[in-house]
């Protein structure tokens, strides 16, 4: 459980990304402010769309298309830099500091080579192993993400593993450079049910071995209840509210977080996926002005069409509204 | 693997068996007698009667084929009616001079395609970029003829450092012969340690391998350029930058490949192509090579000349055909050969 008195391991600062698209910039990304403790697994909430991707992306460094640009903010890990890093010093960061779970392991691994090559390179890499040696820690690292029989895995192509290996594989990657933050890009979704349920108890069994801090983006809010210390909340590109997980469940500050929630029973019980609620997602074609939530907000006000809230702090929590709602308030009943 | 290599082959016989049917009779429908070419301007009547008779002319089409098939089948390609000689010792006098030629052209063209494509794509968007393209686009729409003209003009004309036409140097060839062997100049005198021949060999081959070159090497590197960058868009690709890979081990070790397997087809393909362009390279260049003597065979309408380069081609194709499926399955573990 992360205590916000010690120093963040990521801060995300006034990150502007915008699109480069023929009809003008598209606006991605606005985010005021995230902050992430070490050891610390902070869930990322959102409906599709709202820029989760695109803040993993960019605490990499990797912008998803030459369209793609940073106008400003700061991406400080450990106090540096890394949108002002260069291409060697991220090289040195990337899957050693800081490593990635992709969503879809049948995408993400190269289909031409087996499945033991990435892995391998990255432990000569990023921990300076002889060939012989990589090996041996692969096989380890393998047992270590359950797979069974990991010498002959090693060899095997990934159109020959099933979806469930290819994300173990995955993650056997992700945790071999030994990285302080994991970026977990809905890890799960890609995966059948069964194997999802797996996925997610490995992830939380590796997270409490070694203690590695986690941005775990996800739709699905049973597994953010079940594996994140803090939850953020993400709408049209910003964070919205941030809150511990327990007390985001019980009385969500921000009329979307709220909403959002609220939707959740409405939908399919059994897989919990975050539903789409009343209005429209934002036109990201206009530079937002006031709030980005305010056009499907039941609580707006002018101010809140004019003027732009920031995450302000109350105590453990984070809420970026003008109007936030109180333990019991019922202000938004009426649309939820 | 080898039941399917196998099943391949038996196919391309089975294509090439056709091939000769259509290739006879289309050979056979022109108006010309070969009796009457194979005894000259000057023969009688009777004299062209009887060539008729030795030649087999007199019989069906159908006996005329049939016995051509079994001649074939037991390596006979017949005699030509223009040399006189089995065609069979023409193609493998000819033979090995087109096939050097061939062989350095391609594998100019791809050592300058592959590279081309390579860096445009990694440099994208950068003068290095704007270069390839322009040099690739230059290279595929030049005409073939035109290159060889200017060539000649710039390095033998102008420069005076490379020699006009020729496989070698009639004077070399003299001073310095070169004892029978493969038949291919480049290793036969590399092989008995023939510099001057080896020297003037290889000088004669360039005009004539970089006109070969142009188009296919121009094809290559727009292939491989357009083919890497769908790679590069890759979550496969992403994930090496993920994971601090550097620029040149994701494109050289990684993307190249995953690059290469897609555009293999086409590269094969454009090489088949350019296998039609010796016959015109050969031409301008002098060269004594199939080009030449297929050339002349069909002005004389020496019809087993025509048959036995035809098969030859055609069974080199399907030959790269098949070469390429195996290819593209060790490259690919994802292909399957069945
Ligand atoms: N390659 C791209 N080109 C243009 N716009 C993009 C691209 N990728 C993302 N976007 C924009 O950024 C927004 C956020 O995308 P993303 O981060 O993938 O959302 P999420 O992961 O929350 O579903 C999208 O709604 C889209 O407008
Ligand atoms: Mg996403």
């Amino acid at each position: 459980m992360a205590e916000p008195q010690r120093l963040p391991l990521l801060e995300i600062r006034n990150l502007s990304l915008e699109f480069a698209t023929p009809l003008g910039p598209v606006y991605a990304l606005n985010l005021g402010g995230l902050d992430l403790y070490p050891g610390e697994v902070l869930g990322l909430v959102g409906e599709s769309g709202s820029g989760k991707s695109l803040t993993a992306s960019t605490v990499l460094g990797l912008l998803p298309s030459r369209r793609a640009r940073v106008t400003s903010g700061q991406v400080l890990f450990d106090g540096r830099d890394l949108l002002r890093a260069t291409p060697a010093e991220l090289q040195h960061i990337r899957g050693r500091d800081i490593s990635m779970i992709f969503q879809d392991p049948m995408a993400a691994l190269n289909p031409v080579f087996p499945v033991g090559e990435p892995l391998l390179r990255i432990l000569r890499l990023h921990r300076g192993l002889r060939p012989a040696e990589a090996r041996h820690e692969a096989l380890r690292i393998l047992d270590e993400v359950q797979i069974p029989d990991p010498a002959a895995i090693l060899r095997r192509y990934p159109h020959e593993l099933s979806g469930g290996q290819r994300q173990r594989i995955m993650i056997a990657m992700a945790i071999a450079g030994g990285p302080r933050l994991l970026v977990a890009d809905e890890p799960t979704t890609a995966l059948d049910v069964t194997v999802q349920e797996q996925v997610i108890r490995l992830l939380q069994a590796l997270q409490r071995a070694h203690g590695t801090a986690v941005l775990f983006i996800t739709h699905n809010m049973g597994v953010v209840a079940r594996l994140a210390d803090r939850v953020a909340v993400m709408y049209g590109g910003d964070v919205v509210e941030v809150a511990p997980v327990a007390e985001l469940f019980s009385a969500p500050r921000h009329p979307y977080s709220r909403l959002l929630l609220d939707a959740i029973p409405r939908v399919s019980a059994r897989r919990e996926r975050l539903p789409a609620i009343g209005g429209e997602v934002p036109d990201l074609r206009r530079r937002p002005v006031g709030c980005a939530f305010a056009p499907r907000c039941p609580l707006v006000t002018a101010r809140c069409l004019s003027e732009r809230p920031s995450l302000s702090a109350a105590g453990a929590r984070q809420v970026a509204c003008f109007h936030p709602l109180a333990a019991g308030d019922s202000r938004t009943e009426a649309l939820a | 693997m080898w039941a399917y290599t196998l099943r391949r082959i038996a196919l391309g016989i089975v294509v090439l068996l056709g091939l000769t049917l259509v290739t006879f009779l289309i050979a056979r429908v022109v108006p010309s007698d070969p009796a009457a070419r194979w005894m000259g301007p000057r023969a009688t009547a009777e004299q062209i009667g009887a060539a008729r008779v030795k030649l087999g002319l007199d019989k069906p089409l159908y006996v005329q084929y049939l016995r051509y098939m079994a001649d074939m089948a037991r390596g006979d390609l017949g005699t030509s009616i223009r040399t006189h000689q089995p065609v069979r010792k023409d193609l493998a006098a000819m033979l090995p001079a087109t096939v050097e030629l061939v062989v350095v052209g391609m594998v100019l063209a791809v050592l300058v395609g592959i590279p081309l494509g390579v860096l445009s794509a990694m440099f994208r968007d950068s003068p290095m970029d704007h270069l390839g393209r322009v040099v690739s686009v230059t290279s595929v729409s030049l005409p073939t003829f035109w290159l060889a003209m200017i060539l000649q003009l710039v390095f033998f004309k102008s420069l005076g450092i490379l020699p006009l036409a020729d496989r070698v140097d009639s004077i070399i060839k003299l001073t310095y012969p070169l004892r029978p062997g493969t038949g291919f100049y480049l290793l036969d005198s590399l092989l008995q340690g023939n510099w001057p021949f080896f020297h003037s060999t290889l000088a004669h081959l360039m005009l004539p391998a970089v006109t070969l070159a142009a188009y296919p090497a121009g094809l290559v590197a727009r292939m491989i350029r357009s083919s890497m960058l769908e790679v590069y868009q890759e979550d496969y690709i992403r994930l090496g930058r993920a994971f601090g890979f550097s620029e040149s081990l994701i494109t050289f070790r990684y993307a190249l490949r995953n690059a290469l397997a897609p555009a293999l087809t086409v590269i094969a393909l454009t090489f088949a192509y350019s296998l039609g362009s010796t016959f015109l390279v050969e031409a301008v260049f002098n060269w004594p090579g199939m080009g030449k003597y297929a050339a002349d065979a069909v002005t004389t309408a020496d019809y087993p000349a025509i048959m036995g380069v035809t098969i030859f081609i055609a069974a080199l194709y399907v030959a790269l055909n098949i070469l390429v499926d195996i290819a593209q399955a060790v490259l690919d573990p994802r292909v399957q050969l069945s």
